[in-house]
């Protein structure tokens, strides 16, 4: 890994920036939950009606009504939770990475829900603003910078 | 003669000379009377008895019984010492003599005889003997011995501690390869960028 150099304001010069995930990890990373919660939405919306039709014929219109509510929450809920209890969405753990605030803080509750409602609400500048990791000393995207997070790299475990 | 009715102690020659002198009556052999010649050798015989017993007491007093008794204690010690002594060498003696008497035929049977009944046996061993007990053993082998080695393997909380750690391993070793390669595309995607976006700018 080669560590570049970087200029304007938060600069990090030198080896300290690759502690930061870059553009491609991250795009991994998302890529990697946008599946999981392509598969999961469809499960938990049409899951429990499907099952209560082939146990007790057709689903009332509550189940229904509750379940799509619930789909269309999760990745919501998702989000807010992962980088709310450990910073790590399943594609950060499988990519190594971790939500945080600069000085290695976790994030609160509320911020993470902000970043997540923000992040499900304008997908389109979002990852406009995952653009800015090409140029910011901290591989912060806009919406880092918004909320003054950071997202980095995870020291691998030693092996025996 | 001590053996008297009267004092009621009865040695075993008086009781032998009484069932001889019953015996010979039974067998009409002797009569109701005594016979004289009879009675003679008897009495000569109890004579002469104690007249042996009177000369071997008077003997007995003349002798000095503490020289005797320690002489003999002295000829009883060196006696001993002296067998164990012979005891203890010829053991040695016996024990080398077997040694060295064994230890040519072992060599013998070391370089000579084994070898060459090895040699002997091995291609028919290899070739025959082994097959067939192969092929006797592997039905039975089959059917009560694999599955129960399989059991015992698959119920053994120590392989199933290996097979996890060494997926948990090898998902690690995967897990930590991509990491890698999505951290190099990381740079190589900002050198690219720096590159192609600071190309036109003066210096």
């Amino acid at each position: 890994m080669t560590a570049v150099a970087a200029s304007g304001p938060g600069v990090v010069v030198g080896d300290d920036r690759i502690r930061y995930a870059g553009l491609v990890t991250r795009f991994a990373a998302l890529i990697v939950d946008a599946l999981l919660l392509a598969l999961a939405v469809p499960i938990v919306a049409l899951g429990p009606s499907a099952i209560w039709s082939a146990l007790a014929g057709p689903a009332p219109g509550w189940l229904l009504v509750c379940s799509q509510v619930a789909a269309g929450v999760l990745p919501l809920a998702y989000f807010t939770v992962c980088w709310w209890g450990t910073g790590q969405t399943a594609g950060d753990v499988l990519f190594g990475v971790v939500v945080r605030r600069p000085g290695d803080d976790h994030l609160g509750l509320f911020r993470s829900f902000l970043r997540a409602l923000v992040g499900l609400l304008l997908p389109v500048v979002w990852l406009i603003g995952m653009g800015m990791i090409l140029v910011d000393g901290r591989r912060r995207a806009l919406h880092d910078r918004l909320f003054g997070t950071v997202v980095v790299r995870k020291p691998t475990t030693p092996r025996d | 003669m001590p053996d008297s009715p009267q004092t009621g102690r009865r040695s075993v020659g008086s009781l032998f000379l009484g069932v001889a002198a019953l015996a010979g009556q039974r067998l009409h052999l002797m009569g109701d009377q005594q016979n004289p010649t009879a009675a003679l050798v008897v009495g000569l015989m109890s004579d002469g008895k104690d007249k042996v017993v009177d000369l071997g007491k008077g003997a007995y007093r003349s002798v000095p019984v503490d020289k005797v008794r320690n002489a003999v204690s002295d000829a009883v010690t060196h006696a001993r010492a002296r067998g164990q002594d012979a005891i203890a060498s010829s053991k040695a003696d016996a024990s080398q003599w077997l040694s060295s008497t064994a230890s040519a035929p072992k060599k013998w049977a070391e370089t000579k005889a084994i070898p060459q009944v090895m040699d002997d046996m091995t291609p028919y061993m290899t070739d025959e003997f082994m097959p067939k007990m192969i092929d006797a053993m592997m039905p039975h082998i089959r059917e009560t011995v694999v599955p129960a080695v399989i059991d015992d393997l698959t119920t053994d909380p120590r392989v199933r501690k290996m097979i996890a750690e060494q997926s948990h391993g090898a998902v690690s070793a995967a897990a930590d390869e991509l990491r890698q390669v999505t951290a190099s595309a990381d740079d190589q995607v900002e050198s690219a960028f720096r590159r192609t976006f600071t190309r036109h700018q003066p210096s």
